[in-house]
């Protein structure tokens, strides 16, 4: 087994090497060779990346946005979405099988990331993204990364994905130079533009409407519930006022039941994936179709403990993908809940029609399951 | 001679009577505790982060005609499940930590040393991150189950190989240690092939918790406990005997390697049972009988009542700080249990060495 991979890993860096040889003699688009990433600090990359390292897997998606076909960049790459999102790694593997290939360098957390596998595969670029790898709290990692040679670009769709999304794809096109440049741009602008639909609608709306969001609900024992950070935000951005916003500043805490029930919100949205199937809580996301996602939804509701509260008696109960936390395509889960929060107000948005959008525009592989889901 | 007896009929009596001051003494300490455990119970009962009087909350348990229905899942089926979660498990362990602490003549044993909890932990991961489960049991049953079955199974595995090796008390301790680290071991190889939710779930999970009582699951706990305690009261004078060594005990015509094994089995049995509603709450079981020993002595009689009791009382108050701390959060119970239980230990610790 090892010696397998380090027999592979000699013939991928001499096909690298040959790659690079062709390419600096031949005529390549112009490259800008100097990045500005999210926080505004500038990355310095020597030549057109062709050999990207991926710190999180779930970057793969983000890369699908920008290039048409991501997985010839792969040089390496974090095993988390193998692992969190099987359905997903099938349908790419499914358009490249190489994707099979492409040498896996840790689990899902930035202490199973192995530096020496990540160096190993001769990347020209490492992209962080810092939620199921390395990033800005690893700098030892980094660190070490560079001290190889290999410049590191940050991207953030976790800590703070309204406002980063764009800018960290912008960044990811620059970094790829060519085509990306443009679909970046126009992936960015997209984000943007139905941000700021959803922003103008709500300047005249007044109301706020209480929320909560549950994580998982049916399957994880009651309740797990944004803080201000991650989804919490979202609920703001999307016109909403989160119920659980003065327990925590964090993504999730752990709210008990007495509290969630004694305030009580107008609309309930539960967040699930793939992984729930079998475990009681809602399925929805790649591969899942929309009668298992109600399904699953309802049950979900039903065993969770909160079936007494009003927006589940009255039928305001909506889900989304979880993972829209932690991925570009998460203007998609803010308009599941403008459209769940002010109804009247966003009956012309439809955030399965936007899946859509995404898929038929960007991506290079299109995702296909139901993604967001409304009782 | 007639006056050796003398000294001996006139002594008798004397002697008696200190004996009868004695149980007296303990009796009421034992009494004092049940009540200390009753008051904790009720403050629990009504303490919580919605706005519920404590007069609501108690009237709503027999009549709910005053209150919506919010309230009333508040009330029956969130505080009190968990109020009395919290008295049962602390019984549970503490009474289950008292035997063995016993039995095995080691005043660190504890349901956790034995590597039940570790069993217990594995079975839940297995559950929780590979969807494990047996045949027929509900989804919302699965985690308890597979808890419950892997705790039992190790304690089962104790008790065979103890048999083979010679049921002596520190045999009983090195392989149950050995149990220990397997299933720490087995637990760390599930969170490793865990996904991140499945592990922070798992991680959680043996964290302990409150937060799934039911009335289901409080009503089993209570049937094994009520079904156990009589038969280690039944034990006491035996298990009383063997505090003066195992040769003492022999010399009463006492079986020790049977009350040994009758002992483990009513431990796996408390201690399953609670472990796999609850997840892993380790420091009861030690403080609780540590409490007893130092306010009761070992008359058992006294001992293990009152250690029952001191858990309950130590599981109350640790639920009632997890829920004034931070309110509305749930802060994990492992935690508060040890972070509550501590200073009454070493305050109870200090009492008695100032002692002349």
């Amino acid at each position: 087994m090892a010696l397998d991979l380090r027999r592979r890993d000699f013939i991928t860096g001499l096909a690298a090497a040959s790659a690079a040889c062709l390419m600096s003699g031949g005529p390549g688009k112009a490259f800008a060779g100097q990045v500005t990433d999210y926080t505004g600090e500038g990355v310095e990359i020597p030549s057109r990346p062709r050999r990207l390292l991926l710190g999180d897997g779930h970057l793969l998606l983000a890369l699908a946005l920008v290039h048409p076909d991501p997985v010839s960049l792969l040089a390496g790459w974090q095993g988390d979405l193998i692992r969190h999102s099987p359905a997903i790694f099938d349908a790419y593997r499914k358009r490249s099988p190489d994707l099979a290939k492409v040498p896996v360098v840790g689990q899902a957390s930035a202490d199973s990331f192995s530096v020496e596998a990540a160096i190993a595969t001769k990347p020209d670029l490492a992209i962080l993204a810092g939620c199921y790898g390395p990033g800005k709290r690893t700098p030892q990692i980094v660190a070490r990364l560079q001290a190889a040679g290999i410049p590191v670009l940050f991207v953030d769709f976790w800590v703070d994905p309204i406002r980063n999304t764009a800018p960290s794809i912008r960044a990811l096109g620059q970094a790829l130079g060519g085509e990306s440049v443009e679909r970046a741009e126009a992936f960015a602008d997209f984000h943007e533009s139905r941000l700021t639909h959803i922003s103008q609608r709500l300047k005249s709306v007044t109301t706020r409407p209480k929320v909560l969001i549950d994580m998982h609900p049916g399957a994880w024992s009651c309740c797990w519930v944004p803080g201000t950070a991650g989804f919490g935000h979202f609920i703001s951005v999307a016109g909403g006022e989160n119920v659980t916003a003065s327990l925590s500043q964090l993504p999730w805490i752990q709210a008990s039941r007495e509290y969630v029930l004694s305030n009580e919100p107008d609309v309930f949205v539960a967040t699930g994936g793939p992984y729930m199937r079998g475990q009681g809580g809602p399925v929805l996301g790649e591969g899942v179709g929309i009668e298992e996602a109600r399904r699953t939804l309802k049950q979900a509701v039903d065993n969770s403990g909160l079936k007494t509260l009003k927006p589940v008696r009255d039928g305001r109960v909506s889900a989304f993908w979880h993972l829209f936390q932690d991925t570009p395509m998460n203007v998609v889960a803010v308009e599941s809940l403008a459209r769940a929060i002010h109804p009247d107000v966003f009956s012309d948005i439809d955030p399965a029609a936007t899946m859509s959008e995404i898929n038929r525009r960007f991506f290079a592989v299109p995702l296909e399951g139901c993604y967001t889901i409304a009782l | 001679m007639t006056q050796t007896a003398d000294i001996a009929i006139d002594g008798a009596p004397a002697g008696f009577q200190a004996y009868r001051r004695l149980l007296r003494r303990r009796l009421l300490l034992t009494i004092c505790l049940g009540l200390l455990a009753a008051l904790l119970f009720g403050v629990d009962l009504v303490s919580g982060p919605s706005s519920l009087t404590a007069w609501q909350t108690i009237a709503g348990l027999f009549d709910g005609s005053t209150l919506d229905a919010g309230q009333l899942v508040i009330i029956r089926e969130i505080r009190f499940p968990q109020a009395a979660m919290a008295v049962l498990v602390g019984m549970a362990l503490a009474l289950s930590g008292g035997e063995l602490q016993t039995v095995l003549d080691n005043p660190l044993a504890s349901p956790f040393t034995l590597g039940v909890a570790s069993a217990a932990s594995f079975g839940a991961a297995l559950g929780i991150v590979l969807g494990v489960s047996l045949p027929g049991i509900a989804p919302e049953w699965m985690v308890s189950v597979d808890a419950f079955v892997f705790s039992l199974a190790s304690m089962g595995l104790l008790q065979v190989l103890t048999r083979v090796r010679g049921a002596g008390s520190e045999a009983t301790i090195l392989i149950g240690t050995a149990l220990f680290f397997s299933f720490n071991a087995l637990l760390a190889l599930t969170q490793f092939l865990g996904s991140a939710q499945a592990v922070q779930q798992v991680v959680f999970w043996t964290l302990g918790s409150l937060s799934r009582s039911d009335g289901d699951r409080v009503a089993i706990l209570a049937f094994v406990t009520l079904a156990v305690l009589p038969f280690s009261l039944l034990a006491s004078w035996r298990l009383t005997a063997l505090r003066l060594g195992e040769d003492r005990a022999r010399s009463f015509g006492i079986d020790v390697s049977r009350l040994r094994a009758l002992s483990l089995v009513r431990v796996s049995l408390l201690t399953a049972t609670a472990i796999s509603f609850v997840g892993t709450i380790a420091f009861v079981g030690l403080v609780g009988p540590h409490i007893a020993r130092l306010l009761i002595g070992e008359d058992h009689r006294f001992f293990l009542p009152a250690s029952a009791l001191s858990g309950a009382a130590v599981m109350s108050a640790a639920s009632i700080a997890s829920k004034v701390v931070m309110p509305g959060v749930v802060l994990p119970l492992g935690v508060v249990t040890a972070l509550v239980g501590v200073p009454i230990y070493i305050a109870l610790i200090m009492a008695r060495r100032t002692r002349p």
